[in-house]
């Protein structure tokens, strides 16, 4: 339950959305938006967040878009983790969010929510960095639709007062190979301690992380550490072996990534970055010989 | 644009039936079903959607009601334990000792039904997905799992 | 032994219930949610009250301003210890029922706000502020002994406490219970001097933890115009909370009625006072309104008492043979700020602390210390894990000192009957076999198969086990009542004052009592609600004692009953009393059953075909009291402190990753000398399931403080306990070496299954990794870190055991 006094809006269209958040804010008041709940409630409760107006998206038609198109599938904001999940359009994408809370919750987390939200971890958002997704937005001045990596820096920058009305994903995204590693604590229930997306396009190798460094991140240096030093581009059978030439991917990459950990009660750095180097050495391993003919 | 505000009156769904409701927007549906609808079998436990004791269906989906507001479920058909009688699921944790104190036990017995609604057999990885959700502190889940067998094993619905 | 998986059969009602799996009385309510735990009852004018609690771990309160929280509409008051100028405590009167003054722990309540609903006093709670000067706080119990340390309760001397316990004022220590065994010190001073002993000496510790039981503690208190006072609370001990609050509060005890439906969940954390006390003192304020004090589940864990932590010492003296010499054991036990149940616990501790192992000499000292953590309560184990787990650790080093197998060691050393416990009590002939526990834990594990496995480069599996062994910390005058009383067909009703806290008291005293009247379960109803007025007295639902002494007085009251139906029956059946047989809701002739009457026709008095009548109902009381305990003496702690030693052993298999510490707990074990198993489903419920909060405890539960003590973790977010498919295969065996003194020859069980899980995981994790882990939570990123001290992990022993499965 939230205590305090709060009002609580339903709009129908986006635009109406935008408006009233606009409306909100003029009027003094300290407005939100509210998908599943699962965060600014809880948080409310507890008194970590102070919304005093709630602006209900989940019922918004056009954050519930699921299109497939030729060359992109679109997904709805408002889209549940689980309505994602069973989608499946894009397979890393239904990896990901299926590790993300439990079953239960992923009935009403949102996409939006998860991606756009007040944790830091925002899995969801890993294989729209990988396959260079873009994110349509909603704001007071009007809807537009941004590239997702120039847009996220640790988190989507978004504007007071804006949105995300859907998101989507270009066709690569559908059947690209890819490795997913998430480590938790203990419990699989529970934020990552280290979360990693891997793909490959051809033979260009991309990951993204989140949980390691407290913000997801992709760093397009690490990935051309990877690739360059790792068995990808190594011809079979030529130079060090396999096993070395992991090993040096691995430190390259990580010594492109930044060096500061994230550490709290559930790990510290020095442990998320064992745990990371880990993942990117099994991720290179599988993905090196996945689906690419000349590499087998 | 319907704006919300102080003390309203609202129609909700609740185990097929309809129920008008004073509810305010900062209510949640856990606090509704609980102290406005009299509805006490969803159970608090954490109010951070951590424990899963106050799941409740949704379009026969599972939610935990303690971070649902009360608003967001409205036109929405919500299912509570009270809505369920003599369920296959019911009988399944009653005979395989699926319970102890019994504070869990609705959302745990909602979390099940939903499953096998939607998986009449479900497989482990499955059965592990859905109620990871839901917290026990009695059991150990040994007769938990038992019964989520049983009832996978007893007459369709 | 009985060592296959029970199956109930809801629908077995069959005569002889005794070892079947009878229906559980309380599933139809529970699975169709309408069991009405306290928080279901809602009062008509109830008032809703929310604490306000601190977020430090130790300072001076310099001001509570209440203006704006009283300012908002719906708020009732807001009160502040300044109200409330006394002590309430279990044993020892340290706490008052809102902080004054000052605040020893992070969660404490310092102020209470109450509202006409929840949602204003929650918020009005949001609005109170208060003033804190924050003090260096006291972070562990050895700090808390060192000179210098601050003393949290300088007025120590002056509070009340009961006889058994020995606080020390001007120091920090609530409570010291010693035991001096023989002469230690000798046998040390010899190992140290010759080749025929070894000595292993080991520090272990873990931090406070919580009991997590998913239903939040609540009480509901009012009082009613003629001064009755009515609280319906989540407590395992309303008798506990009368007598205390009567003790604490002056209130006549006849005035106070606790009321208890069903509790969900205790595991210790419900007994003793809880929110009792402050529920009645804010109904008090608003003229005996009925006022709702409810935990939130981060108050629940934080500011009501959870699990004490321990530091502790224990140094083991044994012949080159395994035979243990001698012992000197140190538990420091951090109760945190206040004593509650932890002054006790650490006598537990003290009177069991060799662990079940023949040991001649011994000394310890085990003392409740308060510190700046969260205060700490009963817990399932109750004392006996914490000793449990420190001397497993050191028994698993002698074994590694000497070459030994662990088992082996373990077996050499158990308790039989004839030898004397640490408090000098002889063993009694009921005394349960530690010696065929420890072989079914071992065969259960498969401990021949090898207790290290090398899956391959990166995987091992290892196996653990323990010993174990518990004895209820009760007064030496624990009690229980039982009334019985026959409804028109002939059934009958069975009061007690045992509460149903999961563990399914209700099915289990309905099997006794149909057992002996060779009835059907189903035609024992038993009472669902505590009302100490109404009830029978009880000491309280804890020490896994309720079963035996409420079955024990169960079954008084059948003879009871049986008597008085014997006397009525006697008259229009012609015959002697003695006569007479009572089974199969039927009194008749023993030696010619033919004549005879239904219960129906005598149970509420006999009528005669001319309408005369006799007898009228028959009431069958029943009693129980704890026989032959005493006191231990303060000096030596000779004395009888348990009722019943329950045995057993426990094994588990771990598989480790060991290049991160990933595991899994795989299988656990558990064989338990039960005396008799009364319901073989409801036993390993409550085997199976202190089990698996016996991995919690090790693996994963534990508070995290920041630098000033401050809790991080205080909710299910953050505190991570067990979750479906988390929990491992779990084996559980029998032996029944009959209680002669309990019902049908039953023990205690309810809490044992925790008790030898910490030493146990202790062990396979220690052996999977080749280091000694003597710290709790064993999480993985505590064996990556172990593994990374000692090198790379390829440096782990390599076993000598065959690649495979193993098991």
């Amino acid at each position: 339950m939230i205590a305090y006094e709060l009002e609580y809006l339903r709009p129908e269209m986006v635009e109406e959305a935008a408006a009233a958040f606009v409306a909100a804010r003029d009027a003094g008041r300290n407005p939100c938006y509210l998908g599943g709940g699962t965060e600014v409630v809880t948080m409310a409760r507890d008194g970590k967040v102070h919304a005093d107006t709630l602006i209900e998206l989940a019922r918004l038609p056009d954050c519930r878009v699921l299109d497939r198109h030729e060359d992109e599938t679109r997904f709805g904001a408002a889209l549940t983790l689980n309505e994602v999940i069973e989608d499946g359009d894009c397979p890393l994408l239904s990896t990901v969010a299926r590790a993300v809370a439990d079953h239960t919750v992923r009935n009403s987390v949102t996409l939006g929510g998860n991606i756009l939200g007040l944790l830091p971890y925002r899995e969801a958002v890993l294989p729209f960095l990988l396959f260079d997704g873009r994110v349509e937005i909603a704001g007071p001045t009007g809807r537009r639709w941004e590239l997702f990596p120039p847009l996220f820096d640790k988190r989507v920058r978004l504007k007071d007062g804006e949105f995300a009305i859907a998101f989507s994903l270009p066709r690569a995204a559908r059947n690209a190979a890819y490795f997913y590693r998430r480590r938790e604590r203990d419990s699989r229930v529970d934020y990552p301690l280290v979360a990693l997306a891997m793909t490959r396009l051809q033979r260009e190798l991309r990951f993204a992380v989140s949980g390691a460094f407290g913000y997801p991140l992709r760093r397009p240096a690490a990935e051309r550490a990877l690739t360059e030093f790792g068995p990808v581009r190594a011809r079979a059978g030529a130079g060090a072996s396999a096993d070395t030439r992991y090993a040096s991917a691995v430190s390259a990459a990580l010594e492109a990534l930044p060096q500061r950990y994230h550490a709290d009660m559930r790990a510290s750095a020095q442990y998320r970055r064992a745990l990371l180097a880990h993942a990117l050495e099994d991720g290179l391993r599988e993905l090196s010989g996945a689906g690419v003919q000349d590499d087998a | 644009m319907k704006r919300y505000d102080g003390l309203l009156s609202i129609e909700l769904a609740v185990n097929g039936e309809r129920y008008q409701a004073s509810v305010t927007p900062g209510d949640t549906l856990l606090h509704s079903l609980r102290s406005t609808l009299g509805l006490t079998g969803t159970k608090l436990g954490c109010e951070n959607g951590d424990c899963g004791a106050c799941t409740v269906l949704l379009e026969g989906k599972p939610v935990k009601s303690c971070y649902t507001l009360t608003l967001a479920a409205e036109g929405r058909e919500i299912t509570t334990i009270e809505g369920l009688r003599e369920t296959p699921v019911q009988q399944a944790f009653a005979a395989a000792y699926g319970f102890q104190c019994g504070y869990c036990t609705p959302g745990f017995v909602l979390n099940t039904h939903a499953l096998l609604q939607r998986h009449p057999k479900p497989d482990e990885a499955t059965t592990r997905e859905w109620l990871e959700s839901n917290l026990c502190r009695c059991t150990g889940y040994e007769t938990i799992a038992e019964a989520v067998q049983l009832a996978s094993e007893s007459e369709p619905q | 032994m009985i060592g296959s998986r029970p199956h109930p059969h809801p629908s077995d009602g069959a005569v002889g219930s005794i070892g079947s799996s009878a229906a559980r009385k309380d599933a139809p309510d529970k699975v169709h949610g309408r069991t009405r735990y306290t928080d279901d009852h809602r009062l008509p004018g109830m008032l809703h009250a929310v604490l306000v609690t601190s977020p430090v771990a130790h300072a001076v309160i310099t001001e509570v301003r209440t203006t704006a929280a009283r300012a908002l509409p719906g708020v009732r008051g807001v009160l502040t210890g300044r109200d409330f100028p006394l002590l309430v405590g279990l044993y020892l009167g340290d706490k008052p029922p809102l902080a004054r003054d000052r605040v020893r722990y992070f969660g404490e309540p310092v102020a209470a706000v109450v509202a006409d609903t929840e949602r204003a006093a929650h918020a009005a709670a949001a609005r109170v502020r208060v003033g804190y000067h924050e003090q260096p706080p006291v972070r562990s119990p050895r700090e808390a002994l060192a000179p210098g340390a601050p003393v949290l309760h300088p007025e120590l001397e002056r509070y009340v406490h009961i006889p058994a316990i020995m606080p020390e004022p001007g120091t920090n220590i609530g409570n010291r219970t010693k035991i001096r065994k023989g002469d230690p010190e000798a046998v040390f001073a010899e190992a140290a001097s010759t080749e025929v002993a070894v000595v292993v000496e080991g520090s272990y510790s873990f931090p406070p933890a919580d009991h997590a039981a998913m239903e939040p503690r609540v009480a509901i208190a009012e009082i009613c115009a003629d001064g009755r006072i009515v609280i319906r609370s989540s407590t395992q001990s309303p008798y506990g909370v009368r007598a205390i609050m009567s003790r604490c509060l002056g209130i006549p005890p006849g005035k106070l009625t606790v009321a208890v439906a069903e509790v969900g969940g205790g595991f210790g954390g419900k007994a003793g006072v809880q929110l009792e006390p402050l529920a009645y003192l804010l109904s008090r304020e608003f003229g005996g309104r009925p006022v709702r004090l409810a935990n939130t589940r981060e108050h629940d864990m934080v500011s009501s008492p959870g699990a004490p932590g321990l530091q502790s010492r224990v140094r083991l003296a044994a012949g080159r043979d395994g035979r243990l010499l001698a012992a000197d054991i140190e538990f420091l036990f951090d109760s945190g700020g206040y004593a509650d149940y932890a002054v006790n616990v650490s006598r537990a501790a003290a009177y069991s602390c060799t662990g079940p192992y023949r040991i001649p000499h011994v000394k310890a000292d085990s003392l409740s210390v308060y510190t700046n953590h969260p205060f700490a309560t009963a817990y399932r184990g109750f004392g006996h894990i914490e000793m449990s787990y420190s001397i497993e650790r050191t028994m698993e080093q002698l074994a590694e000192r000497l070459e030994l197998d662990p088992v082996a060691l373990r077996r050499l050393n158990a308790v039989q009957p004839g030898d004397t416990t640490p408090s000098q009590d002889e063993l009694d002939p009921n005394t349960g076999d530690l010696a065929a526990c420890i072989d079914h834990a071992a065969e259960a594990i498969g401990w021949e198969n090898g207790a290290l496995t090398r899956l391959d480069e990166r995987t091992v599996r290892a196996k653990g086990l323990s010993c174990f062994w518990k004895a209820p910390a009760i007064p030496t005058f624990t009690d229980a009542g039982a009334l019985i009383s026959f409804n028109e067909d002939g059934s009958l009703n069975l009061i007690t004052g045992a509460v149903e806290i999961g563990q399914g008291i209700y099915t289990g005293l309905a099997q006794i009592v149909a057992e002996r009247l060779q009835i059907s379960p189903e035609e024992v109803h038993v009472v669902s609600e505590v009302m100490t007025d109404r009830s029978t007295h009880d000491w309280t639902t804890a020490a896994s004692r309720t079963l035996f002494m409420c079955g024990r007085a169960a079954l008084a009251a059948v003879e009871d009953a049986v008597a008085q139906i014997r006397q009525v029956a006697a008259a229009p059946l012609r015959c002697a009393e003695e006569d007479l047989e009572v089974a199969g809701a039927r009194v008749f002739i023993a030696d010619d059953p033919r004549h005879g009457l239904a219960l129906a026709e005598v149970a509420n008095g006999y009528v005669y075909p001319d309408g005369n009548a006799i007898g009228g109902p028959v009431i069958g009381r029943g009693k129980y009291i704890a026989r032959h305990l005493s006191h231990l003496d303060p000096e030596t702690g000779a004395g009888r402190p348990g009722l019943e030693w329950t045995l057993g052993a426990e094994a588990v298999e771990v598989e480790v990753d060991l290049r991160d510490g990933r595991f899994r707990v795989l299988k656990a074990a558990c064989a338990m000398d039960v005396g008799k198993v009364i319901n073989p489903a409801l036993a390993r419920g409550q085997v199976v399931g202190a089990m698996a909060m016996g991995i919690g405890y090790t693996t994963r539960e534990a508070f995290e403080f920041d630098s000033r003590e401050r809790v991080l973790n205080g909710n299910l977010r953050d505190y991570k306990l067990l979750r479906y498919g988390e929990h491992p295969e779990y084996i559980v065996r029998f032996v029944e070496t009959p209680q002669n003194d309990g019902p049908y020859g039953a023990r205690g069980l309810g809490e044992q299954g925790i008790v030898g899980m910490p030493g146990a995981l202790s062990a396979a994790f220690s052996r999977a990794i080749g280091v000694q882990l003597n710290e709790l939570p064993i999480t993985p990123e505590r064996l990556w870190l172990a593994l990374e001290d000692a090198g790379s992990p390829d440096r782990v022993p390599h076993p000598e055991a065959s690649q495979g499965a193993g098991s």
